[in-house]
């Protein structure tokens, strides 16, 4: 055996075992890497059902809390809660009917001392909590933005007084928290934004009234 | 079937009023649904559904003139806009509303309801869009007014009323929030008119001038401009609360200011009563000190 032979030999034995140890630890990375994906995944899972949890418990917190400034609003009894809604607020009483899902005429018997059932009740000092609660955090006029609608690009029927009849005033809240988007809040009150697209604009007319145009008509 | 076309979630969403819940202080209204009024150019419905139950006897016409175009300032224009309203043996469900174009279902007219969403057969009306003609404003009397439709069923008899005409359902928000300024103005006026009419003490006819004295007052409440302050109370503009009343952000603001002025109203006459009172008894007392009793000298004034 020649000695090129020898050092072509050793060489190529070289590159074999550098090859080999290549391998091994690329292997070992992929292992590596491959354990840290479901590591990472189980770390997201885990961290998702905190969410979730943390959620929850906010939104039972927030229930708690409503619940509580309700049972204090129901204190000032009938008369004195009708007052604070219309009077302070400056609901008007076919809104404040819409809103605890009563009619007119049961809103206007109650003003005339009729009896209210106890449900009844704690619905009008529940919207009342709610309007204090929003003042809380910070709204200005919380009954008008309770009125108004959603969003400007969205049908102005869907008003978040709508989504408050409907039972969502613990996302209301959380939404005027900013701990819910307006995506968010839809998506809960299972709100589809083709379904409600604005349409048409109000222009104001010459005879001073209102006329329905088409938007960029 | 029309997709478009919109109907109520329950029945009592149609009704502001029905049967002893209307009431004569609240104003005139589309929607509103009166009886023993005969319709220029409109001949008897020949209807087999309605002939049936003899459905057009009592006469009753619904108000269908859009409620910006009825009034100049606080009194109604001469003519008005209805159309008939008659009984019927072919009662429409809430789910058949997407057909019959022709007409406005009037599911428990005269409030008999075994729930909110049971249709009572016997108590079921119709308005016809095809039976549509101008009556005198002055033929339609407050106590002759036997129901009186939410703003939703005057946007549900509007959008049908419309797609009859046009084929168009325009969209039942944009109706109603193209006539929410003169709804709250009509339910302002009736807490207006509850505050300030005597209806038990009062014969007919007084009560009426009472209505008309108290429409222009509320009337002027609306039109005067005055200093209106903002909803945080920083500033004042000088504007007409009507205008107010009429833009989404301000009109909560308004509603507010109306109470005050109301609650203002309110106090200034119990003094005035209280002040004339108090005269009266000063008077009778100087009377009685001067001699024989010849005779009183109280005044009149609002309770």
């Amino acid at each position: 055996m020649r000695l090129s032979d020898i050092k072509h030999f050793s060489e190529s034995l070289s590159r074999t075992i550098i090859s080999n140890d290549i391998r091994d630890e690329m292997h070992d990375a992929v292992t590596r890497i491959s354990q840290l994906r479901k590591q990472t995944a189980a770390l997201r899972d885990h961290a998702g059902l905190t969410k979730n949890d943390v959620s929850k418990l906010h939104a039972d917190a927030t229930r708690m809390h409503l619940d509580s400034a309700t049972d204090q609003k129901i204190k000032l009894g009938l008369p004195a809660l009708l007052a604070e809604l219309s009077d302070d607020y400056g609901l008007g009483w076919s809104q404040i009917a819409k809103l605890v899902r009563v009619s007119v005429p049961a809103i206007r018997k109650w003003r005339t001392g009729g009896d209210i059932t106890t449900p009844r009740l704690r619905a009008l000092a529940q919207l009342a909590a709610f309007l204090k609660l929003l003042g809380d955090q910070d709204i200005a006029d919380p009954a008008a933005w309770l009125m108004n609608p959603l969003s400007t690009d969205l049908d102005r029927g869907l008003t978040k007084a709508r989504l408050y009849a409907e039972g969502h005033d613990v996302e209301l809240l959380d939404y005027a928290d900013g701990f819910l988007n307006l995506e968010q809040l839809m998506q809960l009150a299972e709100i589809s934004p083709a379904e409600v697209h604005i349409e048409n604009d109000l222009v104001m007319g010459q005879d001073g009234f209102y006329s329905i145009v088409p938007i960029g008509g | 079937m029309v997709e478009g076309l919109g109907a109520p979630e329950g029945i009592s969403d149609l009704y502001l009023a029905r049967g002893e819940e209307v009431s004569i202080l609240r104003p005139i209204m589309t929607g509103d649904i009166f009886v023993g009024i005969e319709i220029p150019g409109v001949e008897s419905v020949s209807i087999p559904e309605v002939e049936e139950v003899d459905g057009d006897k009592q006469k009753l016409a619904m108000i269908v003139s859009h409620p910006c175009s009825m009034r100049e300032g606080c009194k109604l224009r001469p003519k008005l806009q209805v159309i008939r309203v008659v009984k019927t043996a072919k009662v429409i469900e809430l789910k058949g509303w997407k057909n019959n174009f022709d007409r406005l279902p009037l599911p428990n007219l005269h409030g008999s309801e075994l729930n909110d969403y049971a249709v009572d057969p016997s108590d079921f009306y119709i308005a016809l869009y095809d039976y549509r003609g101008r009556v005198n404003s002055g033929d339609l009397k407050l106590r002759g007014r036997v129901a009186c439709l939410t703003e939703e069923g005057v946007s549900l008899l509007h959008q049908r009323m419309g797609h009859y005409d046009t084929r168009y359902p325009a969209r039942l928000s944009d109706l109603t929030a193209a006539c929410a300024p003169p709804f709250a103005e009509a339910e302002l006026e009736q807490e207006w008119n509850e505050a300030f009419v005597e209806t038990l003490s009062l014969s007919e006819d007084e009560q009426d001038e009472a209505l008309a004295r108290e429409g222009e007052e509320f009337e002027r409440l609306l039109s005067d401009i005055r200093p209106i302050p903002s909803a945080d109370g920083r500033k004042t503009v000088d504007r007409r609360l009507r205008d107010d009343l009429a833009t989404a952000n301000r009109s909560l603001n308004a509603r507010r200011i109306f109470k005050k002025l109301l609650k203002a109203r309110k106090e200034e006459l119990t003094l005035a009563r209280l002040s004339a009172e108090l005269t009266a008894e000063s008077e009778q007392s100087t009377h009685e000190d001067a001699g024989p009793h010849t005779g009183s000298s109280e005044q009149s004034v609002p309770n």
